[in-house]
C-alpha cells in the first residue's frame, strides 16, 4: 500500500483551442474499484487514452505503479500490467475466439517475437487461453470467429482480452454500452467477480452499474473533476444530478 | 490444423513433381517454371505484408530491383562468385528495406501505399538517371549465371531450375513457420487492429518494422534469382508495373494464405506467356480474370476455396 496504483497529476489535454481535459488530478489506491461517471463529452475517454498512453498530456504527469510513464508508449505502459478495454468493440475480427485469446495471452509472453516455431508448440499458451474460455463459459465457440459472435459475446471478449494477461490496473471503457438489460446484469456479476487485488478504473453511463461495482466514484464535466467521493456521497450530491439532468435535457 | 497433414502431403507430392519434372520437360518450360518459382518467391514476399500485416506497399519493386540491380554490378564488376554476390544482394536489399520501413511507417493505409510507390519510383528514377553505374534505359546487360565454385554449370537450364528449386523451397518453409509462430500470430493481430494489439503490449512499430524487412529481404532473393535467371537488369525491375503485378499476384492467389499468392505468381507468368502468344493485348484477359475474382471470389482463389470449410463449420 506504499504508492498509488494509479496517479494522474494536474493533467491537461488540448486539441488545439480545445481543452477536453482540464487540470485532472486521480490517486487510485492497490485494490480499489473506482468508477468514472460524467456526461457525454465530458472527456472520460480522453483521460483513459491519457493514461493507456495512446495520447500524451499537454501537461501534467502520470504515474503507474510509482513508476513515471508520461512519456511511455501503450505497450510499455502495458508491460508494467496496465490494459484497457475499448468503449466500440476493438477485437480481431477476422480472428477465431481462440486465436484472439491466444494473442491476448502471448502480448507479455517471452515468446511473442519467436518466429522459429508454430504457435501451437507453445502449450502454456493454448492452455492458458482453453482456461480463460472455460472459466467464461465460451469454450464451445474457440474456433468461431469473433465477427460472427453475438455483440454480447464479443463485449465478454473485450474483458477476457483484457484480464488474459492478469493485469494490475485494469482500465474498462463502458463495458456495458449497448448490452441489454439481462446482459448488463451479466457482466456486471462477471467485473465484481474478477479478481479482488486488481484495481479498476472504469468509466460508465449507467450510473446503476456504477454504483454497483465502484468503492468511490469521480465525476468528470467539462474536461476537469467535479467531485469525488464514495458511492453514497455522489448518489446525494445534488450537482451530479443537475449535471446528467442538464445532460439529457440537451440531448433531447 | 485441420489443413494441416493434407496440406504437407500436398505439398511433398507438388515438390516430388517439381524435382521430376526437368527430366520431362522441354528447356524452354524449364525456363518457364523457373520464372513461376521466381514470382512466386516475389509474391509470398509481399503477402507477408500485404496478407498477414495488412501493409499494402505498391513500392515492393524496390527490394525486387535493388537486389537485381547489386547481382549484376557486383558479378560484372567485382567477382561472380555465388555466396559473395548473394550476400551482397540480400544485405542491401535488407538494409534497403529497413531504411524504406523507417520512412514509409509514419503513414498507413492509402497515404501507405502512396509513400512506397513514391519510394520506389525515386530508386526507379536513380537507376534511370545514373547511367554510368545503373546503364541507364538500358540497364545492366550480360550477367552471367552463378559460380558455386564447382563444376556444376548453371548456364544449363535444369541445373538453375534446381538452384530455383531450393531457394523456392527454402522460402516456402521459412515463410510457413514464420505465420504459423507466435511473431505471424501477432503480425494477423496488427493486420486486425493495431491499437488493440499496442493495449495487449506488443510494440506495433517494431513488429511492422520486422515484417517489412523480411519481406524485403526474401523480396531481394526474388530479385538476385531474376537477374540471374534473364542476364539483364532495367529500371524496370523497380518500377511500378512490377509492383502492381506483384501486389495483383497476391490479391488473385489470396493474400494472407501464402501459398494462395504463389499460385497467382503463377497464374499471372503462365498467362503472360501463353496468352501474350496468341495476342498482343493480353493484360486485357488479365484484366476480365482480375475483375472476375475480385467479384465472385474477393478473398483470392485460394482464401475463397480455404473459407468454404470453416463457413460451413459454422452453420
Amino acid at each position: 500500500m506504499n504508492s498509488p496504483c494509479l496517479l494522474v497529476k494536474d493533467v491537461c489535454k488540448n486539441f488545439g483551442g480545445l481543452r477536453a481535459i482540464s487540470n485532472v488530478h486521480l490517486c487510485l489506491e492497490p485494490g480499489e474499484r473506482r468508477a468514472m461517471i460524467g456526461p457525454n463529452g465530458a472527456g472520460k475517454t480522453t483521460l483513459f487514452n491519457l493514461i493507456s498512453g495512446t495520447l500524451a498530456p499537454s501537461s501534467g504527469g502520470i504515474r503507474l505503479f510509482g513508476k513515471e510513464v508520461t512519456r511511455l508508449s501503450p505497450h510499455r505502459r502495458a508491460a508494467l500490467g496496465l490494459t484497457r478495454t475499448f468503449q466500440i468493440t476493438n477485437l480481431f475480427r477476422n480472428l477465431t475466439l481462440f486465436e484472439n485469446v491466444v494473442l491476448a495471452v502471448q502480448g507479455l509472453d517471452q515468446a511473442r517475437y519467436s518466429m522459429l516455431r508454430p504457435v501451437s508448440s507453445y502449450t502454456r499458451l493454448g492452455h492458458r487461453a482453453h482456461q480463460l474460455l472455460e472459466a467464461w463459459g465460451l469454450r464451445e465457440k474457440a474456433g468461431i470467429p469473433v465477427r460472427n459472435l453475438s455483440y454480447g459475446e464479443q463485449r465478454q471478449v473485450e474483458l477476457i482480452m483484457a484480464v488474459a494477461g492478469n493485469p494490475r490496473l485494469l482500465l474498462l471503457d463502458e463495458p456495458t454500452s449497448g448490452l441489454s438489460p439481462a446482459e448488463t446484469g451479466t457482466v456486471t456479476e462477471i467485473i465484481r467477480k474478477l479478481d479482488g487485488n486488481m484495481t479498476i478504473l472504469l468509466i460508465e453511463h449507467d450510473m446503476d452499474v456504477a454504483f454497483a461495482l465502484a468503492d468511490r466514484v469521480s465525476v468528470l464535466h467539462f474536461g476537469s473533476l467535479l467531485t469525488e467521493g464514495s458511492v453514497n456521497e455522489i448518489r446525494n450530491d445534488p450537482r451530479v444530478g443537475e449535471i446528467y439532468f442538464g445532460a439529457e435535457q440537451n440531448d433531447a | 490444423m485441420m489443413m494441416r497433414s493434407p496440406g504437407i502431403a500436398a505439398a511433398l507430392a507438388l515438390l516430388v513433381v517439381l524435382v521430376l519434372l526437368p527430366l520431362v520437360l522441354p528447356k524452354y518450360y524449364v525456363d518457364l517454371v523457373t520464372q513461376v518459382m521466381i514470382y512466386a518467391i516475389f509474391a509470398m514476399s509481399l503477402d507477408i505484408l500485404l496478407g498477414y500485416t495488412g501493409l499494402p506497399s505498391l513500392g515492393h519493386a524496390a527490394s525486387f530491383g535493388i537486389s537485381a540491380y547489386t547481382v549484376g554490378l557486383v558479378s560484372l564488376k567485382v567477382t561472380s562468385l555465388f555466396f559473395v554476390v548473394m550476400g551482397a544482394a540480400l544485405g542491401v536489399s535488407l538494409a534497403l528495406s529497413a531504411l524504406l520501413a523507417v520512412l514509409a511507417m509514419r503513414s498507413r493505409g492509402v497515404y501507405f501505399l502512396m509513400i512506397t510507390l513514391a519510394l520506389a519510383q525515386l530508386l526507379w528514377g536513380v537507376a534511370f538517371q545514373w547511367r554510368s553505374l545503373t546503364g541507364g534505359d538500358d540497364g545492366l546487360t550480360g550477367i552471367r549465371r552463378p559460380s558455386l565454385g564447382v563444376s556444376v554449370s548453371f548456364a544449363d537450364a535444369a541445373n538453375f531450375y534446381y538452384l530455383v528449386l531450393v531457394f523456392f523451397v527454402l522460402v516456402v518453409v521459412v515463410l510457413s513457420v514464420l505465420v504459423r509462430s507466435p511473431f505471424g500470430n501477432a503480425l494477423r493481430g496488427i493486420r486486425e487492429s493495431e491499437s488493440r494489439m499496442a493495449s495487449l503490449g506488443y510494440n506495433v512499430w517494431l513488429y511492422k518494422f520486422l515484417a517489412f524487412v523480411i519481406a524485403g529481404t526474401v523480396g531481394g532473393v526474388a530479385g538476385m534469382l531474376a537477374a540471374y535467371h534473364i542476364g539483364y537488369v532495367s529500371p524496370a525491375d523497380l518500377g511500378i508495373l512490377l509492383s502492381a503485378k506483384v501486389m495483383l499476384m497476391v490479391i488473385l492467389g489470396g493474400a494472407g494464405t501464402l501459398i494462395g499468392p504463389a499460385l497467382g505468381a503463377a497464374l499471372v507468368v503462365l498467362l503472360e506467356n501463353f496468352v501474350s502468344a496468341q495476342t498482343e493485348r493480353w493484360t486485357l484477359i488479365l484484366g476480365a480474370i482480375y475483375v472476375c475474382v475480385v467479384l465472385f471470389a474477393p478473398h483470392g482463389i485460394l482464401g475463397t476455396f480455404k473459407l468454404k470449410p470453416r463457413q460451413a463449420a459454422e452453420t
